[in-house]
């Protein structure tokens, strides 16, 4: 294997950001209305440059107002997953793992349900409400990383497979409870449920929370990048890893923060999108081999360009209607995830 | 007009409902003409279509308010002439169930969308208070005289959609 040097690594991330870059334009031309490459290309850069007033005709604001934030919630949506997801499978050293098998799904879609039932009772502005839900997600999701953590412990350090088994029987336990829920609950709560358990990404989001998001993704993806190489040692075992100098306890506390965290707020604005935090961190270790110093930044790009295209399928396929995002990657993902482990065993 | 089920995700009615059955009786068009029965819309295709009036069916017109609010306080939504000219209806959440009250609120809504429609019928009682006719039996009952007296034109449909 050849080293990794610093062009190769930007030539390939060069490459993922130019298909990413296709896929956008794809996905920004195909909608509801029509919209030419020239018009497109024009009311970007008005927008670039602050002058969104020039852009007149109705449909140029739908591409704007409405398609642009859409597939760049699903960019961010898509790279955090995959990155979570990568950071999962190498930190547990278990392949099945994905962003949800500690519960973080769980946790934040029980969060945004009981943020559904009581938001009704509570007197809150109607701004505030609509912040509500995702908020509530969060929080959920952030006592689910919170409880995993103090589960996964053993001797006072977090430890890979009493990690694990935590979080799967919490995410089953969460589970319970919003099946529990499920039954009890008035029809008016049950639509707003089933979004929190397909995954969507039709509802826009507020201009703060954008912020908050974007900025969430940088600083969580940048501290998991700073233990890349780190977690590259902790491929061959924990024990090996210290003996070769990994702080091993830190680079777990770091990465199992950052990746929750990411997951987390994926999940509060757009519910769980399965399989895309499985499936294309093995994707991109079949392309591009399993040095995290790449992969971290193709699974990032290869997650947002899997999103985007499946949420774009999501909102033609059945126009003037639209299927959950959630049920696009589950019904492509679970194919192509046996059509990988086959391949890999011939 | 466009019938809000439920607004995250977009919720609206199919063709074949009893609710869009409703509707037509109040001389309310859905934009919305799937055979889904209850199709989850895409906002682009919403906004493509401009409804006239967002109708909202709520136990208590405060949570359909507050809907409202929420909605109009989303980017997307916004482009909507009618968030952005607050033209929105609420009415009695009776409408979701195949029962007797359905009248009153199919009668509510036809009220908000042609109020034009009721002058007439408010003249008429008035002159019916001062004049009693003769056979008063139909106009014992409001609901039912509205209903069969004011069964909106094409005109009215069409311009309210």
């Amino acid at each position: 294997m050849r080293p990794l040097t610093l062009q190769r690594l930007l030539l390939r991330c060069a490459a993922l950001a130019a298909v990413l870059f296709v896929v956008v334009v794809v996905a920004l031309k195909l909608g509801a209305v029509p919209v030419s490459l020239y018009g497109l290309g024009r009311d970007l850069i008005r927008v670039m440059l602050g002058q969104s007033r020039g852009i007149s005709t109705d449909y140029g604001m739908i591409v704007i107002d409405i398609r642009l934030p859409r597939i760049l919630l699903g960019i961010v949506v898509g790279a955090s997953l995959s990155v979570a997801g990568t950071s999962f499978q190498a930190l547990l050293r278990n392949p099945l793992a994905d962003p949800y098998v500690l519960g973080v799904s769980s946790g934040a879609a029980l969060g945004a349900i009981l943020a559904l039932i009581v938001e009704p009772h509570l007197a809150i502005s109607p701004e505030f409400a609509a912040l509500f839900t995702p908020v509530g997600a969060f929080l959920g999701a952030t006592a689910t990383i919170a409880a995993v953590y103090f589960l996964g412990r053993r001797g006072g350090q977090i430890d890979s497979s009493t990690l694990l088994l935590a979080g799967i029987i919490s995410a089953s336990f969460l589970s319970a409870i919003i099946l529990f829920l499920m039954t009890t609950l008035i029809g008016r709560d049950m639509r707003g449920m089933a979004f929190w358990l397909m995954g969507d990404l039709s509802t826009p989001l507020q201009q703060k929370l954008r912020w908050v998001l974007g900025v969430g993704f940088f600083a969580a993806a940048g501290a998991i990048y700073t233990t890349a190489a780190d977690l590259n040692l902790l491929l061959a075992g924990e024990k090996e890893a210290m003996h070769l100098g990994v702080d091993v306890p830190r680079v777990r506390l770091v990465v199992y923060i950052a990746a929750s965290v990411l997951t987390g707020l994926a999940v509060s604005v757009s519910g769980a999108i399965g399989y895309v935090g499985l499936l294309v961190p093995h994707a991109m270790r079949l392309l591009f081999g399993s040095d995290h110093r790449i992969l971290l930044p193709a699974a990032a790009f290869g997650g947002a360009i899997a999103v985007v295209i499946a949420d774009t399928l999501a909102r033609t396929v059945v126009a003037p209607a639209e299927l959950p995002v959630g049920a696009m990657t589950a019904m492509a993902g679970a194919p192509l995830f046996i059509y990988l482990l086959r391949r890999r065993l011939a | 007009m466009l019938f809000i089920v439920w607004p995250e995700p977009l919720i609206t009615i199919g063709k074949d409902t009893f609710i869009a059955d409703a509707l037509r009786h109040a001389g309310a068009v859905s934009i919305v003409d799937s055979s889904q029965s209850w199709p989850q819309m895409n906002l682009e295709e919403v906004v493509k279509l401009q409804p006239e009036f967002l109708v909202f069916a709520a136990s208590h017109g405060g949570i359909a308010a507050r809907d409202f609010e929420a909605l109009s306080s989303l980017p997307g939504w916004r482009i909507l002439d009618a968030v952005r000219n607050r033209k929105f209806a609420v009415i009695s959440d009776a409408v979701n169930r195949p029962a007797p009250r359905i009248i009153s609120a199919i009668e509510d809504l036809a009220r908000q969308l042609h109020p034009e429609a009721f002058i007439e019928v408010q003249e008429k009682e008035k002159l019916e208070k001062e004049i009693p006719p003769k056979t008063n039996r139909s106009s014992a009952n409001p609901a039912h005289k509205a209903m069969n007296l004011e069964i909106p034109s094409e005109e009215a449909c069409a311009c309210a959609r």
